[in-house]
């Protein structure tokens, strides 16, 4: 079903790249339409475009506000306007320089700023505003003090001089340009790392993204933009002030960004727009200042995610192709399940989902009769196609059983919008994918050094810990924790709360240091020194509370994992050059296998913000395995998920297992850890206090002691 | 000598200031992880309507004083109700710096308009005269700060230990769900917590103001230094910010008087980058926050 889609979201993508085609033509029209003074304010908008979509970047993908921008757009200007008046050097030269010395002084705020993080950057942003005002005022020999520096020369090239018209032009291209980039930023795993980075920096570093170089190079893309921004206006406008670059014009820049839309590519074009005008209709002198602060505080209020953002959201909730999970949620096992039980509510629920969504009529009835069924198609549906889809997709590879009834309902509108809505749904659940297609029953694409390792020492260990302490204050957390973790079993850590179980899954996955203590990794000393190491070193974990980047779409969390491993270079993702598009799509492809792993048939485009929490916990464990480890730490995945989806992730975990991958497993569902584990270790007051089958170690009467206390072991062992 | 003493008692009254409006960040950082961006308008304001009640509209010094000061801690109220409790999402949201920063620059721009450009030094009750410690002549307005900081100080930390007010504040700091449960509205805790740090912008503005020439430009810096010195110290320690507070108004003494008073300021912020490479968290910070999964 998903061809069908890419290829209307294709069309809808050919339309709008017309239609920008088409916006830009007419910008470009713009000297021959507009007087010079429309024009200065067009060529003044483009300049706020290109600083604002660097610090688009930085504020909506990294989540940094900066308000000192205004001294790096001073820092190119003043730079390449000294050096072309001074020394008679060539724009080209000169901004090139502006945009290099531009970077450096970024790097050197950044760099500190950025692991002290939150409000110290944005403070120290706004210091570095402040003291390059004070340098620009004061340093009479380089900035020409209060008066600035004038009699800039306009750019050259060849025997032609620049003039409004053409540097309108140039700066035209270069705001598009920019544009582009950060679109393509957007969609590469660059991209996805500094989202992920901003919205959840543990999870981030869990799956090997540093947080550093992600939000570093955010704002050294600001920094160089504003750079060259600096450069184009000083070259333009032949003279330059101190007054231009002060704390107002740092935070003019931050408002564009936000009135347009943080995060949105085309948020600065708007925002810029609206600031440019906006004074221009309001001829107020006074309390111009204090407007921008009241607009952005309305905007913070009313338009959280900005003009485009908003209008954005409107547009697809209006227009966009809804949700096309089936209603009873985007698991296959899921559905099966939920028809078993209550089929009646489920045809009811998918086809209000449906009808909802469309206002056609649909009838989407799964007959509850057993073994009945039920295959409706409405309108100008594409029934072939929809079945064709169905049997070609993941969905029914999934599953072993008979299947019992499809219901499908594949809507065609004059638009581009379309929905399939396929639910199968297998008869034998327990059964639920035993034997099925083989390209799905093996892991996608397997990393080679991680199996080739698993197999090399099969019988052996895997993970050795030898004496593990850790103390917070004066809790002892972990007493002299030995463990062993046999290669591709399943190793539940059970123990009452506060045994220290997530504890020392944290100081194995590298979040805590161990006080004391050796690790082996492979039969290799290890040690856990930061979650991204330990994710380097085939270690992966998901975390007690969900932590899905939930910006990103469900298919972008699983990519998220593989950054790793296959991010190609930043400026080969700036340029969406073929290599790295060849890598987006290889990790695309196996985003898609592995989330077909997992069952997953649900909706890959949606954000992960809007999936029930049971299947939040199951994409996650995707995009834990989507690092490709040999070791996956699981804490608590069974919390929160329904019966349904317990079977489900027990399923999983004995396929993963089959897989040669090994587990470690905290869980409080006793029958499930029963059932699931190779091995059980449980731990009491930071104490292991028995490591045996599971069968045997739950029903040892220390461990019982443990859950319940002395006096019901006394009990016990009356009766 | 004696002028190394006059130049030492000198960073030390206005370190004691940075040091009072820092501390604004720090309480309320602590209780909510949320900081006043504004906080230098206020103190600006607290200033400005110091000079204004007392120089310009001739009420009586302690009665200026004390209106300012609760105007501007009032006002603080109002800031947090409408500028940090909506935007106050969790320790990535940045929603309340953006919010913060818009109101102070309404404070700065509505205090302009009214306001004007002018500065104006508010007569200091002490009057005019000189204190002489050991051949070294200071201002008696200048020392003043001193011990009226201290008493402050004082004050303060008795709130803090001895009250109840005091007592729901640092357990707020400590564990804001556990203070929910107990049925204290951590809302007002937090509200609380930022009439505090607006009296201290209006009392430090308000105190300023009798020595130094204030206008409605001396807000942005002055909340830069402060912060400088809350960053330097750590945040979220209020002890370290005392001092680093007094060790930088020392600092710049000392650099006004033998490098030059025009790169005063760029000293104090390269300072704080200095800082920021070598200690990310602070030169006073021993506590590490503990990560919860």
């Amino acid at each position: 079903m998903n061809s069908f889609l890419q290829k209307s979201s294709g069309y809808r993508g050919l339309a709008a790249s017309v239609a920008a085609a088409a916006a830009v033509a007419l910008l470009a029209a713009g000297p021959w339409l507009v007087d010079t003074y429309y024009l200065n304010l067009m060529f003044m908008i483009g300049i706020f475009v290109i600083t604002c979509t660097g610090m688009n970047l930085l504020i909506g993908y990294c989540g940094i506000v900066s308000i000192g921008h205004a001294g790096l757009m001073a820092v190119g200007a003043y730079m390449s306007s000294f050096l072309s008046t001074k020394y008679g050097m060539s724009f080209w030269t000169v901004a090139l320089i502006g945009m290099a010395v531009s970077l450096v002084i970024g790097s050197l705020i950044a760099i500190p700023t950025i692991r002290a993080g939150g409000v110290y950057l944005s403070m120290i942003t706004i210091a570095f505003g402040v003291v390059i005002h004070e340098v620009l005022i004061r340093w009479d020999s380089f900035t020409g003090g209060p008066l600035g520096i004038s009699g800039i020369p306009k750019p050259q090239a060849c025997a032609y001089t620049f003039d409004l018209k053409s540097m309108y032009l140039l700066v035209l291209v270069i705001s598009v340009a920019a544009l582009l980039l950060v679109r393509n930023l957007r969609r590469s795993a660059w991209g996805r790392a500094m989202i992920a980075t901003k919205e959840n920096e543990i999870a981030a570093a869990s799956l090997g993204i540093r947080k550093f170089a992600a939000q570093y190079a955010g704002f050294a893309v600001s920094s160089v933009l504003a750079g060259l921004s600096g450069a184009l206006y000083a070259h333009t406008n032949s003279f330059i002030s101190p007054d231009t670059y002060h704390f107002q014009t740092s935070v003019q820049l931050v408002l564009i960004v936000i009135l347009g839309g943080a995060g949105r590519v085309l948020g600065p074009v708007v925002g810029a727009t609206i600031i440019v005008f906006l004074p221009e209709l309001l001829e107020m002198e006074k309390l111009r200042m204090a407007l921008y602060g009241a607009i952005m505080f309305a905007v913070l209020y009313f338009l959280p995610k900005g003009i485009v953002g908003t209008v954005g959201d409107f547009l697809r909730s209006k227009f966009g192709k809804s949700v096309t999970a089936a209603g009873s949620g985007p698991f296959s096992e899921t559905a099966a399940s939920a028809v078993s039980s209550e089929s009646g509510s489920f045809s009811e629920a998918a086809a209000s989902t449906v009808s909802s969504g469309f206002g056609l009529p649909v009838l989407a009835a799964a007959s509850a009769g057993a073994g009945a069924t039920t295959a409706d198609f409405t309108g100008t549906a594409l029934p072939v196609h929809a079945a064709a889809s169905a049997g070609a997709g993941a969905t029914t590879a999934a599953f072993s059983g008979t299947v019992l009834s499809v219901s499908a309902a594949a809507s065609v509108g004059s638009g581009s919008e379309h929905t399939a809505l396929i639910s199968v749904v297998a008869t034998a659940l327990p059964a639920v994918s035993a034997v099925s297609a083989p390209r799905k029953e093996s892991m996608p694409e397997r990393e080679p050094v991680a199996s080739a390792a698993s197999e090399s020492l099969d019988a052996a260990n895997l993970l050795v810990l030898e004496g593990i302490n850790k103390h917070f204050g004066g809790l002892h957390a972990l007493k002299d924790v030995s463990m062993a973790v046999a290669s591709g079993s399943i190793h539940s850590l059970v123990g009452p709360n506060g045994a220290g179980k997530t504890t020392l899954l944290n100081v194995i996955s590298g979040l805590y240091g161990a006080d004391q203590g050796t690790f082996e990794l492979h039969g290799k000393p290890f040690i856990p020194r930061s979650l991204s190491s330990v994710s380097v070193r085939g270690i992966a974990r998901t975390f007690q509370h969900s932590r899905l980047f939930k910006e990103l779409s469900v298919l972008e969390n699983v990519m998220t994992g593989m950054t790793r491993r296959h991010r190609c270079g930043f400026a080969q993702s700036l340029l969406r050059m073929p290599k790295q598009r060849r890598a987006e799509r290889v990790m695309e492809e196996r985003a898609r296998d592995l989330l077909d792993f997992i069952g997953y048939v649900g909706d890959r485009h949606m954000p992960a913000s809007q999936l029930p929490y049971g299947h939040q916990r199951m994409v996650e464990i995707a995009r834990a395995l989507a690092t490709a480890p040999s070791l996956l730490l699981l804490d608590e995945p069974a919390a929160g998920m329904t019966a349904a989806e317990i079977g489900q992730l027990e399923q999983l975990l004995r396929k993963l297992a089959q897989n040669g991958l090994t587990i470690v497993l905290i869980e409080h569902h006793m029958d499930f850890v029963q059932r699931v584990s190779d091995t059980v270790t449980v731990l009491d007051f930071g104490r292991v206090i028995g490591t045996g089958r599971p069968e045997q170690m739950l029903n040892d009467p220390r461990v019982i002691q443990a859950y319940l206390g002395a006096e019901e072991v006394a009990a016990s062992a009356e009766r | 000598m004696s002028l190394v003493l006059q130049l030492v008692i000198s960073g030390l009254s206005v370190g004691c200031l940075y040091a009072l409006i820092a501390l604004g960040y720090s309480l309320t950082y602590v209780v909510n992880g949320t900081l006043n961006m504004s906080q230098g308008q206020l103190v600006m304001l607290g200033g400005v309507l110091m000079f204004g009640f007392a120089e310009l509209a001739h009420l009586p010094f302690l009665v200026s004083f004390a209106v300012a000061a609760l105007l501007v801690g009032l006002l603080n109220l109002g800031i947090e109700r409408l500028a940090i409790r909506k935007f106050d999402k969790g320790p990535n949201s940045i929603e309340w710096v953006l919010s913060t920063i818009a109101v102070g620059i309404i404070i700065q721009d509505v205090a302009l308009y009214f306001n004007g450009p002018d500065e104006g030094v508010t007569p200091s009750p002490v009057g005019e005269g000189m204190l002489r410690i050991f051949g070294a002549g200071i201002y008696w307005k200048e020392f003043i700060f001193l011990p009226v900081v201290g008493v402050l100080l004082a004050i303060l930390i008795l709130f803090y230990k001895k009250s109840h007010w005091g007592l729901w504040l640092r357990a707020t700091a400590d564990n804001r769900t556990a203070v929910e449960i107990m049925g204290v509205s951590s809302n007002k805790i937090v509200a609380v917590a930022y009439v505090l740090s607006g009296l201290l912008a209006g009392i430090g503005g308000a105190l300023m103001s009798t020595n130094y020439a204030v206008s409605v430009d001396i807000g942005l810096p002055l909340g830069l230094k402060a912060i400088s010195v809350a960053i330097l110290a750590g945040v979220n320690n209020p002890k370290g910010i005392v001092a680093a507070g007094l060790l930088l108004g020392v600092a710049e003494a000392v650099i006004g008087q033998y490098v030059s008073t025009a790169f005063r300021e760029m000293f104090v912020y390269g300072m704080v980058i200095l800082v920021l490479y070598w200690k990310p968290t602070g030169l006073f910070n021993a506590r590490k926050t503990a990560i919860k999964v």
